[in-house]
């Protein structure tokens, strides 16, 4: 009689409850419903019951996986606003929920999704005075790095300069839409681009010269707002342009697309500084197919002290992780200030520090990316994976950093030794 | 290769009565199930028409079963509208085919061989192409045509090699 002892042995622990609608909704709530509502950038809403239960085990499976909510600054980096992580606990609780059935008392009371923030009652309001298709595939353009990506100029109709504080942009094709980066534009360059593309838009990126597109803010998939904190302001010149940028992803349809930007005026502010980006990357990728593990850095010295309250990262999805750091002077060790250890181009961002960060002059800033280009990487854009030669004078992989110098002499020098290096990167890809 | 034998009848968008699982000895089938909200299945619609134009062309039919539970006609219509699909859309309440053909996520395709007006041997089971290489990872373009080619090899007589790729997407949730 072995069997009943072993029984007998078994401490009699509690088997822990299985979750309720009631225990998981509001977990849903904050993390999912944002993007997963009526008319939002996720292809299905998860407002009630019955819209997570008939899709329980997809959702468990990427639950499991960590493919959401996506979010891609890893455990070490700064602090920002809209974390969408979802605390483990939070998880398993899902999970377990799910496992379980997805089980729920009659008539299980439904989520509201979050409210939208109202606009300032000053915003200026600017639409793409002409609708855009967003083609149900991938178009062969010719350019393989260049593809679902179209830039628009709305002009802003202003004979004086205004300062702003922040901006919204409201896509009218949001499951499609991955970001739309801004350029506020003095110098018509935008207008310039567009005259020479017939069609609506223009097919190229949206940096303009040395500018980098999204150094005036933008959009992401479930953050249509970009707001700068008190004490910062950006200029949109007078008689000037927006000039977005969009990144599209196609859904096997084609899709109108006739976007809205709101621009909000900022208070009158004397001491306000304007923000300016100071981009740390890598301008030329050679990597042969099949390589995994291709890491490329740079270094920028920051030749005066600057705020920084935003952080904009870009790559193609050849590249697996990257990671910002700053030696500031004096320190021994690195500050990590940006960790993505999984990077997913759809997912891009401008993550908003929850505290602008003080670096010194002389602080190093280092910028690393590893990059694979071989088929173990489930992003990379190509099956079979192809040899990659890619270039972008604003870097084909980077680091923007959004803030200001302490004044304007120091703001200037940090844009010219960013730009000084950007050329410098160039030169040596115009001459390996 | 699976020998079966099993005759539901479906009903597609404009109600017309379809038995996919029934045919004339030697006739292939292609089935290929859908979702109206599965995103990987939606983007793989231009090719599922395209690969649906030519094997109509060789004489193969092919239907796109959509596997929930709770689908109306009017959704499924305006669906295939959007999606410029012009095959027979059919709606699957009851999992009928689902089950029949052991289908798990969308898309899946499948393909028939009838040996009997009421039994045939699935020849290809897997996924559409490579557009996707997993939840959330659209590649620019499609290198692989996994179902055209696996038609392309039947419509031959041959028996299409065993796919490599299995079909993943978003799941058929079986139970109610």
């Amino acid at each position: 009689m072995i069997l009943p002892l072993i029984l007998l042995a078994v401490p009699n622990t509690p088997q822990a409850p299985i979750p309720q609608w009631s225990d998981v909704s509001p977990i849903i709530q904050q993390h999912c419903t944002g993007c997963h509502a009526d008319d939002g950038p996720a292809p299905f809403p998860f407002l009630t019951h019955q819209d997570i239960a008939r899709r329980r085990s997809f959702v468990a499976k990427v639950l499991r996986e960590e493919l959401m909510p996506p979010w891609l600054p890893g455990d070490s980096s700064l602090p920002v606003h809209g974390d969408r992580s979802m605390p483990q606990a939070d998880r398993a609780m899902l999970i377990q929920w799910l496992e379980a059935g997805a089980p729920a008392a009659d008539n299980p009371a439904d989520i509201t999704p979050p409210a939208s923030t109202p606009l300032p009652e000053d915003a200026i309001t600017l639409k793409m005075s002409e609708p855009f298709t967003i083609p149900p595939e991938t178009e062969d353009n010719g350019h393989r790095y260049h593809q679902d990506t179209w830039s628009f100029v709305l002009p802003i109709c202003s004979t004086d300069p205004i300062r702003l504080r922040g901006l919204q942009w409201d896509t009218s094709a949001p499951e499609n839409l991955h970001t739309a980066t801004i350029l506020l534009d003095g110098e018509g360059r935008g207008t310039d681009r567009d005259g020479y593309d017939p069609r609506v838009g223009y097919e190229r990126d949206g940096d303009l010269n040395r500018d980098v597109s999204g150094t005036h803010g933008g959009a992401s998939v479930g953050t249509s707002r970009f707001m700068l904190p008190d004490g910062f302001h950006m200029t949109a010149p007078a008689e000037g342009d927006v000039v977005a940028e969009l990144r599209y992803r196609p859904s096997g349809r084609p899709v109108p697309l006739q976007d809205t930007i709101h621009l909000f005026p900022a208070p009158d502010d004397p001491d306000s500084r304007e923000i300016i980006a100071a981009v740390t990357g890598v301008n030329l990728f050679v990597i042969e197919a099949g390589e995994s593990n291709h890491r490329a850095t740079d270094t920028l010295l920051l030749p005066a002290a600057m705020d920084v309250i935003a952080i904009l990262p870009r790559a193609r999805n050849e590249c697996r992780s990257m990671r910002l750091t700053a030696l500031l002077p004096e320190a021994e060790d690195d500050l990590v200030i940006m960790d993505i250890p999984q990077w997913d181009m759809h997912w891009r961002s401008h993550f908003m520090l929850r505290e602008p960060l003080h670096l010194p002059a002389g602080t190093r800033l280092q910028s690393t990316f590893i990059m694979d280009n071989s088929k173990d990487n489930p992003r990379n854009p190509f099956d079979p994976p192809q040899d990659m030669r890619h270039g972008r004078r604003t870097g084909a992989a980077s680091f923007t950093l959004l803030g200001a110098g302490l004044d304007e002499s120091g703001s200037r020098s940090i844009v010219e030794m960013s730009n000084g290096r950007m050329d410098r990167r160039g030169h040596r890809q115009r001459h390996p | 290769m699976t020998a079966c034998s099993s005759t539901p009848t479906l009903q597609d968008a404009k109600g017309i009565q379809h038995t996919p699982l029934q045919g004339e000895p030697g006739e292939l089938v292609a089935v290929v199930f859908s979702s109206t909200d599965c995103p990987i299945a939606n983007a793989m619609a231009p090719d599922i028409e395209r690969t649906h134009k030519e094997a109509v062309e060789s004489g193969v039919r092919f239907y796109l079963v959509h596997a929930r539970r709770d689908l109306t006609p009017e959704p499924v219509s305006t669906h295939a509208t959007k999606y410029a699909l012009t095959m027979p859309v059919l709606v699957d309440r009851d999992h009928a085919l689902v089950d029949a053909l052991d289908a798990s996520v969308t898309p899946e395709a499948v393909v028939l061989r009838f040996t009997t007006p009421d039994s045939y041997e699935i020849v290809y089971q897997g996924s559409v192409n490579n557009l996707y290489s997993s939840v959330g990872n659209r590649r620019k373009e499609i290198s692989e045509h996994h179902l055209r080619d696996a038609i392309r090899t039947a419509a031959t007589g041959a028996t299409p090699a065993p796919n490599q790729r299995k079909a993943f997407g978003c799941y058929i949730e079986r139970d109610p």
